[in-house]
């Protein structure tokens, strides 16, 4: 990159982290000064706390269950969302049969099936594991089928010229044509079911960034809240920038920035 | 000139030929909707194995939709058509065509393009990449074998169609207008490409262009089709020695009698 290019992006990084620290200030002369009633804790206050937190394990435990529930959740609604997109977009008398029923279903936010979950899985692992499918399945689904019906049909004839079998079909031509649709669906399909995990967490389990939230919130200790808020946050954004880098990887073509 | 059916460089050939076309009483219709489009119409043609065809004919006379029927991307309404003594039902590796278009895949590079056309790739790497180089270097686009279609200028682009199409070793090839959208200098290096590959191959070419002095320079013969629904109106050879000027006299004296007889 040269050098004026390498200037604009961090006068961009710092517009980015203007309004934060806008807020950080804000927060921290508000809370110092008598404001917010004695119940919102100051910045020393999280701090203090975030230490506390990370000494005993606490954090990274609730971190490593929500992210083991959200890498279950996601893998196997990847593998249901995309074959049935597929084959929705192959078969359109399957599509007919199942696209009103789910279509209907993806009215529903995933958090209104947490208590019929409960009362049908319990308030074990089952529970949060379908309200992470159920939310990150559809964003996947309605991407995959995009994607495939956007594929060129000119790219179609061809494939018959070169008498591509299923499989080459699959790996040559419909993966990488509906990839740029297959990313994004990917993408929303993650973070959507990250945010409907959390809502799980609070409402049924005994572990995990929803759960230490509610815990707080039982103790009063605001300060932890806001840790687990913020947390949510950073993981979010986190996911957010893989996607970017596995993007800017795999649709290099688009954009002529293949590595070689 | 004589305006007789099929008396090409080859006239003698049989049937079985396996560059050997036989387009018997075809029809093509489309349903657009509650109309019923006639394409094709009673088209009859023999192309001998070996020659080079090429059909002109105003535009929405069915052309395309012959070469597409010939390729098995479509298939006729009535009438059938063989290659090599063998009915066309589908597509197959004895035909190949390339488009107007390149129709390169843009996610994958250039040699991976011209891969996908080899018949049993995948049984051997090393072999199979000697064979995408070596089509390549028939091509002039060795040094581009990692390169992405969409760094390739539209000339280029086209060579890799040409070699991905030849990577099945058809004994047709399809070309519907594959140098219409090239730039004049480009078209012309093109032309001579093809002929260069057409006369080391065994190979029948069929090419639908619209431009008079391509067909007259490439082809052996010209397949004249009739306003829609086409159908055959006069198969013209070209009884000019190869390699063709366009700047001879004799060259021009046919472009003519051509221009008189579409007239």
């Amino acid at each position: 990159m040269d050098k004026g290019g390498r200037t604009q992006k961090f006068q961009g990084f710092l517009r980015g982290i203007a309004l934060p620290l806008l807020a950080l200030i804000c927060w921290g002369l508000a809370t110092t000064q008598g404001f917010g009633g004695g119940i919102l804790p100051t910045p020393k206050d999280v701090v203090t706390a975030f230490g506390r937190l990370l000494a005993t394990k606490e954090l990274q435990t609730h971190i490593q269950i929500s992210l083991f529930r959200i890498g279950q959740g996601f893998f196997l609604a990847t593998g249901l969302a995309i074959p049935i997109g597929i084959l929705v977009a192959s078969f359109p008398r399957f599509g007919q049969t199942v696209l009103p029923t789910l279509e209907f279903l993806r009215q529903i936010p995933p958090v209104a099936w947490i208590p019929v979950f409960i009362l049908v899985l319990g308030i074990g692992e089952a529970t949060k594991l379908a309200v992470i499918i159920y939310a990150a399945f559809f964003p996947i689904l309605v991407n995959t089928i995009l994607g495939m019906t956007q594929i060129d049909h000119r790219f179609w004839e061809v494939a018959r010229l070169l008498q591509f079998s299923r499989r080459e079909t699959l790996r040559e031509l419909i993966l990488p044509a509906a990839a740029p649709s297959l990313i994004a669906g990917l993408r929303l399909g993650l973070s959507n079911s990250w945010r409907a995990l959390v809502a799980a967490e609070m409402l049924a389990a005994f572990s995990g960034l929803g759960y230490m939230i509610m815990a707080a919130r039982s103790l009063v200790r605001m300060d932890e809240m806001f840790i687990g808020i913020a947390v949510i946050g950073v993981l979010g954004l986190l996911f957010d920038w893989g996607w970017k880098v596995l993007e800017k990887h795999l649709l290099c073509w688009q954009n002529r920035s293949c590595d070689r | 000139m004589r305006n007789t059916s099929c008396v090409g460089k080859t006239a003698h050939v049989i049937g079985k030929e396996p560059g050997f076309v036989e387009v018997i009483n075809v029809g093509k219709r489309f349903g657009m909707g509650t109309r019923v489009l006639e394409a094709l119409t009673d088209l009859d043609l023999i192309i001998p194995a070996g020659d080079f065809v090429t059909i002109i004919g105003q535009s929405g006379c069915g052309k395309t939709t012959l070469l597409r029927l010939i390729a098995g991307l479509d298939h006729p309404s009535e009438g059938q058509i063989k290659v090599g003594g063998k009915l066309v039902q589908g597509t197959g590796w004895d035909r190949g065509m390339i488009f107007q278009e390149p129709r390169l895949f843009p996610w994958a590079t250039v040699a991976h393009n011209v891969d996908l056309g080899l018949p049993d790739r995948g049984q051997d790497q090393q072999a199979d990449q000697d064979r995408v180089m070596a089509l390549l270097r028939l091509v002039g686009l060795e040094d581009f074998a990692i390169a992405y279609p969409g760094e390739l200028s539209g000339g280029m682009a086209q060579r890799v169609a040409l070699a991905r199409a030849l990577a099945g070793s058809p004994k047709v090839l399809l070309l519907d207008e594959p140098l219409g959208a090239l730039d004049a200098v480009t078209r012309m290096r093109m032309q001579n490409e093809l002929l260069r590959i057409w006369q080391t191959r065994a190979l029948t070419m069929v090419a639908v262009t619209h431009d008079l002095d391509e067909a007259i320079l490439l082809s052996t013969q010209i397949v004249v089709l009739s306003e829609r629904p086409g159908t055959v109106r006069r198969v013209i050879p070209v009884d000019l020695p190869y390699p063709r000027d366009r700047t001879t006299l004799e060259f021009n004296v046919f472009r003519q009698e051509l221009v008189g007889m579409l007239a």
